[in-house]
């Protein structure tokens, strides 16, 4: 078979008994942009939902008025944060939807769009470090002895910059640079830009699930993989600096370097 | 405007669904992208100009809406890890030689890159390569040496097919 033979059976293949044509919105549909929309989605309202648990719950249990009203502060900046991150997106999904005058303009105005939105999540996960700095000033209180607080702040921010790394490092990529690359990869080849050939890559726990729970429950099962992955994360971080600080009290007790007492009789001020 | 739009699609229905077979070798998944194209398409016939021809308007943002388009997440994966020449399509019932042929047509159009494959769908629509440039946003000599790389891949794809 050669390629002119093609030409002649592409002209012949005139399947009569095509799907019937909706123009209502599929929910099923599998594009970048929708699965980014979903991602987004997703994660708009786990934001929603946790953070006010998270930055107002523990620092209301402290009774202090000061803490209660900075907090309530930081939690509306973050979600007003977020509301802006979430609504830019909408506007780009809605006009890249719209647009069309080359697949190559197409293409590149959905690049350039998709990673200043890249740009922009990760600036607002970097905005976290001296909110989450300020926070732990705020719920410390100056409890310590000077040396005490700045091992604590110290701490506190190389967590801080931790958690940042890894959001930003793994959650970002599964959630949304998997399918920009994919666009960043269609437009190089496009222009004839050299591309990586894409590295072979074993499925990560979180592909394997996401794939599971797609396949039993399509899109809704993405986001119930997000919403099991977000708590199960939320708990892990919780139980590993539990220990972190166990490990850390444990080993300052034994070297002498962290005076029990002391520590003692912060922790019943706080109280 | 929804009536006019139908009755210009009816014409081109044909061509989205050949579109959607290059671009997927699931059933479900042509199904899928077919109903995304006109769902696109639907969602854009508002902002069309009528400068171009509606056919010509309709197969890019069917191009467009087929290069982005992802299959299933389970294929998606399978594919990203073992690569195209590893792509095991699936079997459907064919009774003829035509039919047998134009399997073997689609077979090897699909492990093409989706650029390729747009490429040579121009190709088989007998598109000039003006047109061509025009639709990609490529130069015209860009549009042909990249229309004859991808031949060369395909006719590659299909001597592999023969051995």
């Amino acid at each position: 078979m050669e390629l002119e033979n093609f030409k002649e059976l592409w002209d012949k293949d005139s399947r009569q008994d095509l799907p019937e044509i909706s123009l209502e919105n599929q929910d099923e549909i599998h594009s970048p942009m929708r699965m980014l929309k979903i991602n987004m989605e997703t994660e708009f309202w786990l934001m929603v939902v946790s953070l006010p648990t998270l930055m107002i719950g523990f620092p209301f249990a402290s009774g202090n008025k000061n803490i209660i009203i900075i907090s309530a502060f930081v939690v509306t900046l973050t979600l007003a944060f977020i509301i802006y991150f979430y609504s830019r997106f909408l506007k780009l999904y809605k006009m890249l939807c719209n647009s069309s005058i080359n697949t190559n303009y197409d293409l590149f105005n959905l690049r350039t769009q998709l990673l200043i939105s890249k740009e922009i999540y990760i600036s607002y996960y970097i905005s976290y470090i001296p909110l989450a700095f300020i926070l732990s000033l705020i719920k410390i209180d100056f409890h310590f002895e000077m040396a005490y607080n700045l091992a604590i702040f110290g701490i506190s921010f190389l967590i801080t910059l931790i958690l940042v790394w890894f959001i930003i490092k793994y959650w970002m990529y599964y959630m949304y640079g998997k399918y920009i690359e994919d666009v960043v990869r269609l437009v190089d080849e496009l222009n004839d830009v050299e591309t990586k050939q894409a590295k072979y890559r074993k499925n990560s726990w979180f592909e394997c699930s996401q794939r599971f729970f797609m396949n039993k429950f399509g899109l809704k099962g993405n986001i119930l993989n997000t919403i099991l992955w977000f708590v199960s994360v939320y708990i892990f971080i919780i139980i590993f600096l539990t220990m972190v600080l166990v490990t850390f009290i444990i080993i300052g007790a034994k070297l002498n370097f962290i005076d029990l007492t002391t520590l003692m009789k912060a922790l019943e001020r706080l109280n | 405007m929804e009536k006019e739009f139908l009755e210009k699609i009816e014409n081109h229905k044909g061509v989205i669904f050949k579109i959607s077979k290059m671009y997927m070798d699931d059933r479900d998944d042509q199904n899928d992208l077919y109903q995304e194209i006109i769902y696109q398409a639907w969602k854009s016939y508002g902002d069309f100009q009528r400068k171009s021809d509606f056919s010509t308007w309709l197969y890019r943002t069917a191009l467009n809406t087929a290069i982005v388009f992802l299959r299933s997440e389970k294929k998606r994966s399978f594919i990203q890890n073992q690569g195209i020449e590893n792509l095991v399509v699936p079997q459907e019932s064919y009774n003829d030689a035509d039919d047998k042929n134009m399997k073997l047509m689609y077979e090897a159009i699909q492990k093409l890159s989706p650029i390729d494959k747009a490429l040579i769908f121009f190709f088989l629509e007998d598109f000039p390569g003006k047109e061509i440039a025009r639709q990609l946003g490529i130069t015209e000599v860009n549009a042909r040496v990249k229309l004859n790389r991808a031949k060369i891949k395909l006719k590659e794809i299909i001597e592999k097919q023969k051995e």
